[in-house]
Parts: C-alpha cells; structure tokens; sequence
C-alpha cells in the first residue's frame, strides 16, 4: 500500500473529527452588535402620541374570551404597576412557593418610576413597560398577553416626580390611560387598585423631585381617583384604605425602604384587599 | 505499513482527544446550588417559569433548562440568570438578550432606585461553552469564582 492510501483516509477521518470538535466550550466572545438599548427604563424613539380613545380597536388585537368564567378569579389577570406593584409581585412569588396566591395571574412591573405621564405621552422622552426585552406601549403589551382583567396600580410617580404636580391633571391622565387600553383592548376589565400611602416620616430619597411629596398630596389624590372611577364606570380595589394607619400613613413595618415601598408584610394586605374584593365578585 | 498504520492511529486518537465532550458546566439549577453553598446570597426566587421570556424575550424553545432568581423581597436589583442554550446559535442570540437586559437595568437605575448603580455597573453577562449567565449582584467575583472552579473541575487542571 503506497502511504497517500492512508493519507487520504487519515486526512477525511481528521476532518470529521476535528468538525465535532467545533461544538467544545468556548471562552466568552464579544456580543454580537446589539439593537440600541429600549426596555424598562428607555426612551422611546420618538414622542408617543397623546391617547385618545379609539373609534375601533386594531384588529390584530387579541380579544379575551367571553365565555364563563372558570377557575380562580384571578386566573388570566394581569397586575400592571411601578416599584409599589412589584412589592406585591415579589410577595405572590414567595406564597407561590408554598401554595396558591392570586391564581395564575401574571405580573408587568417597572421599577424605573413610571408614570402615567410617560404611558399617556404626556412626558417626553417617556419611560415604557418592557415585556419579552422590549420596551413597548403598554396597549400592545395587554393586546398580547390577552388578559381577561387588569389590575393598575400607578400614579405615584406623576406626584413625586412632578414639582408641582396638579392632582386633578394625575386623575385625568389616569382615566385617559384607561380609556384608551379600553378602546385598545375591548372586553378586558380595567381595574384601579388604590395608591398606598408613604410612612409618616418626612423623609424623602434623592430622585423625589417633588420635596413637598407626602401623605396630604397622596390622599387628595386619592380621594380624587376613587371620586372619579364610578364616573367611568372603573371599579377600584381601595388599598390606600387597607394599608393607612390612623393617622393616614403607612405603617413603618409595611414599609421596607423607609419610603413607601411595601414589604412582604404591607404587600399582604394588599392582596387581601384584592381578594375579598374577589369574593364580592 | 505498520508505521503508517501506527501515525493514523496516533493521529485519531489525538483528535478524537480534541473532540472530547463539550466542557460545560454544571446544568443551571446544579450550578445555582453551588454558588447559593458558596457565596452568601440574599434570599431569591426562580421565578424562571413565569418571567424570564417576559423579562428577557428568551423563550423555552431556546434553551434547554435555565433558573431566573429574582430577589424575593427589597428593592435592590439583584438577579441571577443562567441559561443553558439548546445550540450555539441559540446562546448567540441568548448572550444578546442578556446583554440587553443588563443594559435596560442600568438605564433604569440611572432614573429610580439610582442608589443601586454600583451594583448595576458591576453587572456582568457571561458565557461559557451553551451557557450564558446574567449576574447582577452585590457579589460578582465570589460567584464568578465558582464559575471559575467549576469549570476547572470539568476541564482539569489542565
């Protein structure tokens, strides 16, 4: 056998093997180039328009369905909030270690001070909800995920991050928000879950632009909100009811941040006002 | 002839040592473990099943197990994501949405929370071998350095 025999088979068989080796470990390479950052906390690209409710919805919208309830009642819901929802969110995910909480719904939380004046378009450049990495209008998200009802705990933001905010401007960006996804997203139930208050101490972080946020501006807020539901024909789950000590503030061991962001604890009430506002359903 | 037989068999066994199995660390939940033995952190929860295609647009055709531990309580912005790709197309496009991820909390630290910002910057994405790893926590190098053992337990000392 003249030895190009072997060579030719050794080199086929080198390249089959060396072909498998392809798939070994790989130290960390560069991230592929990467479309400009746009999620929880990014601009969108350009102004988004101010809501008017629609005349018609989109057509590729999904509709929830209409046919009898079943199961949980909070089965197909969706909790939609700032960094106040996401004390809840956190506190579900740990009862749902052990058992049940709120059903199968589902969580969209922002912890980047949202505000209804970022999802109305009302603030530029605004702050959008991201949902699977992108950051979207929160009409298209609710379009997607299709929920049967929604719950919206928002608000907040638009009195600390204002200076000198006007409640009633807050309360109407709030019905706008709801009248457009509404309009949007028709057959799902819109739902307002009530601000809670801030702890009794004046004591305000950093990026509070308002410095004369406080529990005063809070309940004027409120008060308003919960005035102006029925008139839309929005229901509320008043959790600024369930959480105020008598003095109108949170208590400090609901609190975990000396602020206004609920703990496991703060977080258990509000769901129990959610789900005897369930049971009344 | 016997010495041409010998250096192909040499030469095959050479490269079929090459081949070997990919060198990949442990399965996620496994690796999770053993940084949770290792590393003292805060309490968390996989919360993999409900959030990590809502948070990071990673859907389950793309991977072939992953844990997403998010803090259980507090306002910090702790997150642990280990994902195990399917293929190594898959951990491209993976490594992508973690970046991005990492990325999109950042930004959002630099608007609320803005205290948290150390630890965001200090955020790191990884990859080794199929899997990719968001780490964003208070303790990136000790739990880089089980990342680091391990793989030196799975390839040797080399």
């Amino acid at each position: 056998m003249k030895p190009f025999c072997l060579l030719v088979p050794g080199l086929v068989l080198a390249l089959i093997l060396t072909g498998c080796a392809a798939d070994a470990a790989m130290p960390a390479q560069p991230p592929e180039p990467s479309p400009a950052p746009a999620a929880e906390s990014a601009p969108p690209p350009a102004k988004a328009p101010v809501p008017v409710p629609a005349e018609a919805p989109t057509p590729s919208q999904a509709e929830p369905s209409q046919e009898p309830e079943e199961g949980d009642y909070f089965d197909n819901a969706l909790f939609v909030g700032d960094s106040i929802m996401e004390g809840v969110r956190q506190y579900v995910a740990a009862r749902r270690q052990e058992g049940e909480a709120l059903g199968t719904a589902q969580f969209l939380t922002s912890t980047t001070g949202i505000s209804l004046a970022d999802l109305t378009g009302d603030r530029e450049p605004g702050v959008q909800f991201s949902y699977k990495g992108e950051a979207r209008p929160l009409e298209d998200i609710v379009a997607d995920i299709g929920p049967r009802r929604v719950f919206l705990l928002l608000g907040l933001n638009d009195l600390a991050s204002d200076p000198d905010p006007v409640v009633e401007d807050v309360v109407s960006r709030y019905t706008r928000l709801i009248l457009n996804l509404r309009s949007a997203c028709p057959g799902v139930e819109f739902i307002v879950i009530t601000n809670p208050p801030k702890v009794a101490s004046q004591w305000l972080p950093d990026y509070t632009a308002n410095r004369n946020f406080g529990n005063a501006l809070i309940g004027e807020f409120v008060d308003e909100l919960k005035a102006i539901c029925p008139e839309w024909n929005i229901e509320y789950v008043d959790a600024y009811e369930a959480l105020k000590d008598e003095n109108g503030a949170l208590p400090d061991d609901y609190c975990r941040d000396g602020f206004l962001h609920l703990n496991h604890r703060g977080a258990s009430v509000v769901v129990d006002a959610l789900e005897a506002f369930a049971g009344g359903r | 002839m016997r010495r041409y037989l010998i250096v192909l068999a040499a030469l095959a066994l050479l490269l079929s040592g090459c081949r070997g199995e990919a060198k990949e660390l442990p399965a996620p939940a496994e690796l999770f473990a053993e940084i949770q033995a290792e590393v003292e952190l805060p309490e968390m929860i996989n919360t993999a099943e409900t959030d990590l295609e809502a948070l990071t647009g990673i859907g389950p055709d793309s991977y072939d197990s992953a844990v997403c531990y998010r803090l259980c309580e507090g306002t910090a912005p702790d997150e642990l994501i280990i994902v195990r790709a399917n293929s190594a197309g898959d951990t491209d496009k993976i490594q992508e949405l973690l970046e991005k991820r990492l990325d999109d909390k950042r930004e959002a630290g630099t608007l609320y929370l803005t205290e948290y910002q150390p630890m965001l910057q200090a955020g790191v994405v990884r990859r080794d071998g199929l899997t990719v790893s968001l780490i964003v926590s208070g303790q990136v190098e000790e739990i880089a350095r089980v990342y680091d053992d391990s793989l030196q337990a799975v390839t040797g000392p080399g």
